[in-house]
């Protein structure tokens, strides 16, 4: 979830009547991409279908024993995360946006960087660095500092170490806010005569509120979304809940409970954000321009270096030399014999479900500026729901399908099978292509398509000649969006991945698991490297705007 | 000393030079219009004034006390000059009397809601910026930038967001606040007409440099240039000497029978102005605009006649 999801703003403005008349010409494309639609929302369907199935063995067991700590543990982790990227990402944003000193120019981008890394693989990163043979602990040991207590596995700990790697969210959201509309207010504010301290507290941060909301929703929804550090940690949450009913105890009914029960923990959760920007909805300045940033001196340039410097060296560059150093320990020849196969099953699996991504979002796309209705809206906007909800669910989902499918037809078993897979990359990141696609084809196609249309061209010719060659840059940009993501996406890999077939991401993860650190290395890092790509997308198009 | 001097402000943006040694000064409680088209530099020179940018060399002093000279710079928020912005950058999350109380920040008797009545906008206290209309939140941010009680106000394109419909009461309305306040103050616009209207002086920018700096009458009527002549009015050229022409308005012509006139011509084209209408008379190789009160066909050949004593002597750049 590495693009802010902003809801673009309406887009619905058409004539009824002449959309009726190319309604009953084009039944048949607008058919196709509403049963596309709806084939992408058939997981969740399953899961609230699900929902009412009898038994589950072990649901009388969980809601005794488990249930309590899932939920409880499950809170504490959103409201702690949330609340300290909250921190994290917004003071380093009013930083460098605002203030001049030392080393800010390589900061800005800099500290974006922590996006890349999964967190699983930044809970076992942190968890070796300061074990008892870690680097962390023989540092305390050579300055003497004999018996420090450095056990981070435990829930502050891992609100820490998701706070690391998370509050870029807040950090970008935050950013883009402030660079992109808040200057003429400041400029304003100082006009009025108001201090730097009167002006930050009584305009910046109030106006800042909705970006930072946003910020702290998308870090939310990722801790909701994870599997691999809380498993790491030990901490008992809904996500490890539904694959320990599933994995452990063989019970897909409990597991489909919690998965509901987590499902409306996200839809209540979309809610309070969406209130909450209605609530805060102001009309803003259009005028854009890089703010005047204050040049700081002496101490305060001294402490603000040093405040975003190390928050840069614990959450990026310390846990990625952490795994080149052990990558130094791993067995090299075997690693990457291994690394070849692993990436090779990442990139079958990964571009298996980019290409679907790519046929559900470009059809329901070029229905969209076909027959631009309220209907056609809703079909191209409920593509990209998949991307709110937590792998795990949509996993489970896929499994209450595959078990309908063998009791259907007989003999039938698409469960662990690569199509599966890649369809439920499709549900999960088909909003990731939304975006990009979204945006170029009504910058860029809408006008056009009316007048090639007003000339008369058929529907085919629209989709060679204007939809495919316009949409071109866009998709290859959600192209490689959508595979980097697949590539580092765990939870949902895990439970569906056909039997023996392992990527970069879920070997990483498993060697982590079983405590043979050096050997998760090199997947791991190649995941962070793959990761950091779109880091530096974000990056450019936060400077271009 | 005047009450606002500028004394040669150079400006660049990196290694682009926006402003070559511009110079001008004001008395207290005078109007002054920085007139000029897009890119000029007028816009800049209004930031440099509010503190914004720092001049690359020039001085900038107001009220005996320096702004910005090569070694003093003072920070905005401490310059006492109000700023109107152009999108008037009223606090979206404040409501209209917040976004005056937080300018008068307790230094006056006087409440958010008696500036409020002085623009006839009581009983809009609670309402938040978007749910006013362009002009009544063009008001509050005139009001707002007021409360501040600033030695100088600035107001950056105020008549740009106003309806032509409404331009000319708006142009009495701010005349009338400015008089009434004694407040000295610089407005920066590209329309010709709010700044002979509203202005006691005018400064006219072309590419960072100041072209004319006086009254609106002279600019008008004794324009430095032919750039200046020509951004005012349509005037024709009756000499070229070289470095200087000579030149005279539309307004100054008249249309005569062809026989016996100073200058012949074939219309080419007419424009209705409302008024009068603005006929373009072919001459030799060159156009005439000149002032009709009757429309001309295509093609009629006309004599064109002026007064000698109308004829203005400008620079030739």
């Amino acid at each position: 979830m590495l693009r802010p999801l902003k809801h673009t703003a309406k887009q619905t403005g058409i004539d009824p009547g002449s959309a009726l008349n190319t309604l009953t010409n084009r039944i048949g494309w607008v058919l196709a991409a509403a049963f596309a639609a709806v084939l992408l929302l058939t997981p969740l369907i399953a899961l609230f279908g699900g929902v009412f199935i009898e038994g589950g063995a072990a649901w009388q067991f969980i809601t005794e024993t488990l249930l309590a700590d899932y939920s409880k543990n499950t809170m504490i982790l959103i409201v702690g995360v949330g609340g300290l990227a909250l921190l994290l990402g917004g003071s380093l944003a009013v930083l460098v946006s605002l203030y001049d000193f030392p080393g800010v120019r390589w900061l800005r981008p800099s500290l974006l960087l922590s996006l890349a890394i999964p967190s699983y693989i930044a809970a076992y990163a942190f968890v070796g660095m300061f074990e008892y043979s870690g680097p962390m602990h023989q540092l305390f040991l050579a300055f003497g500092m004999q018996g420090v207590h450095t056990n981070i596995m435990h829930l502050p700990g891992l609100i820490i170490v998701l706070a690391l790697v998370l509050y870029p969210y807040v950090y970008a959201t935050a950013r883009v806010a402030l660079e992109s509309r808040y200057n003429s207010y400041i400029e304003s504010a100082k006009s009025l005569g108001m201090s730097n301290m009167r002006t930050l507290r009584k305009i910046i941060l109030p106006l800042l509120q909705p970006a930072l909301a946003g910020g702290v929703f998308l870090v939310m929804m990722e801790v909701l979304n994870d599997y691999g550090a809380m498993k790491y940690f030990g901490i008992p949450t809904f996500t490890t809940g539904i694959f320990k009913a599933w994995f452990s105890m063989g019970d897909l009914v409990s597991a489909v409970r919690l998965a509901f029960l987590l499902f409306i923990i996200v839809i209540l959760l979309s809610a309070g954000e969406g209130f909450y920007h209605r609530k805060h909805k102001v009309s803003e300045s259009n005028r854009s321009s890089l703010p005047r940033r204050t040049k700081l001196k002496g101490v305060k340039a001294a402490l603000a270096t040093t405040y975003a410097v190390g928050i840069f060296t614990i959450s990026f560059a310390a846990p990625v030399s952490y795994l080149l150093w052990l990558f130094s320990y791993a067995n090299r020849s075997r690693a990457a014999e291994e690394w070849f196969s692993l990436a090779s099953n990442s990139m079958i699996s990964g571009l298996s479900g980019t290409l679907l991504v790519l046929f559900f979002v470009l059809l329901t796309q070029f229905v969209r500026q076909l027959v631009r209705n309220k209907m056609t809206f809703i079909i191209s906007r409920s593509i990209s729901v998949g991307y709110t909800i937590p792998g795990a669910i949509i996993a489970i989902g896929m499994l209450i399908i595959a078990s309908l499918v063998s009791d259907i037809w007989t003999g039938v078993l698409i469960s662990g099978t690569l199509p599966l897979l890649a369809f439920a990359y499709a549900v999960r990141f088909a909003g990731v292509a939304y975006q990009p696609l979204n945006a170029e084809s009504e910058k860029r196609s809408g006008r056009l398509f009316e007048a090639a249309q007003s000339l008369g061209k058929n529907t085919s010719t629209l989709l060679r000649r204007i939809f495919i060659p316009l949409t071109a840059k866009g998709t290859v940009m959600a192209a490689s969006l959508v595979l980097i993501d697949i590539l580092k996406e765990l939870p949902l890999t895990l439970i569906l991945r056909p039997f023996n077939f392992d990527t970069l991401a879920t070997k990483a993860f498993e060697y982590a698991d079983d405590e043979l650190l050096a050997q998760a290395a090199l997947p791991a890092l190649s995941v962070i490297l793959v990761g950091t790509i779109p880091v530096l997308l974000l990056h450019r198009s936060m400077k271009s705007t | 000393m005047s009450f606002l001097s500028v004394e040669n402000v150079v400006h660049q943006y990196g290694s682009n030079q926006v402003l070559h040694g511009c110079s001008f000064a004001i008395e207290k409680g005078e109007s002054l219009a920085l007139l000029g088209e897009s890119g000029s530099g007028k816009t800049t020179l209004l930031r440099l004034i509010a503190g914004f940018e720092r001049p690359a060399s020039g001085s900038i002093s107001l009220n005996n006390r320096i702004l910005a000279d090569d070694k003093t710079f003072v920070i905005p928020e401490k310059r006492d000059v109000g700023l109107v912005f152009q999108d008037y950058a009223l606090f979206p999350h404040l409501s209209v009397r917040d976004n005056i109380a937080i300018a008068l920040n307790g230094r006056s008797k006087q409440s958010p809601e008696d500036w409020l009545r002085n623009v006839g906008l009581a009983g809009f206290e609670k309402r938040k910026p978007y749910e006013l209309s362009g002009g009544q939140q063009q008001r509050v941010a005139i009001v707002r930038a007021l409360a501040s009680h600033p030695q100088l106000l600035l107001l950056d394109e105020p008549f740009s967001n106003i309806d032509e419909s409404l331009k000319f009461t708006f142009r009495y309305e701010l005349q009338k606040l400015l008089q009434r306040t004694g407040l000295t103050s610089i407005f920066v616009t590209h329309d010709t007409k709010d700044a002979l209207a509203v202005a006691d002086r005018i400064v006219v920018l072309k590419d960072g440099e100041v072209r004319q700096f006086a009254t609106p009458e002279d600019v008008y009527l004794r324009p430095a240039d032919r750039y200046v002549a020509g951004l005012l009015a349509p005037f024709n050229t009756v000499r070229n000497n070289g470095e200087y022409i000579d030149i005279i308005r539309a307004e100054h012509c008249t249309i005569t029978e062809p026989e016996g006139a100073r200058v012949q011509g074939v219309a080419r084209s007419t424009m209705f102005q409302g008024g009068h209408y603005l006929a373009n008379l072919e001459v030799d190789d060159a156009h005439w605009v000149v002032r009709s009160a009757t429309s001309i066909e295509r093609g009629v050949r006309c004599g064109i006649g002026y007064d000698e004593q109308h004829i203005l002597t400008v620079k030739n750049r």
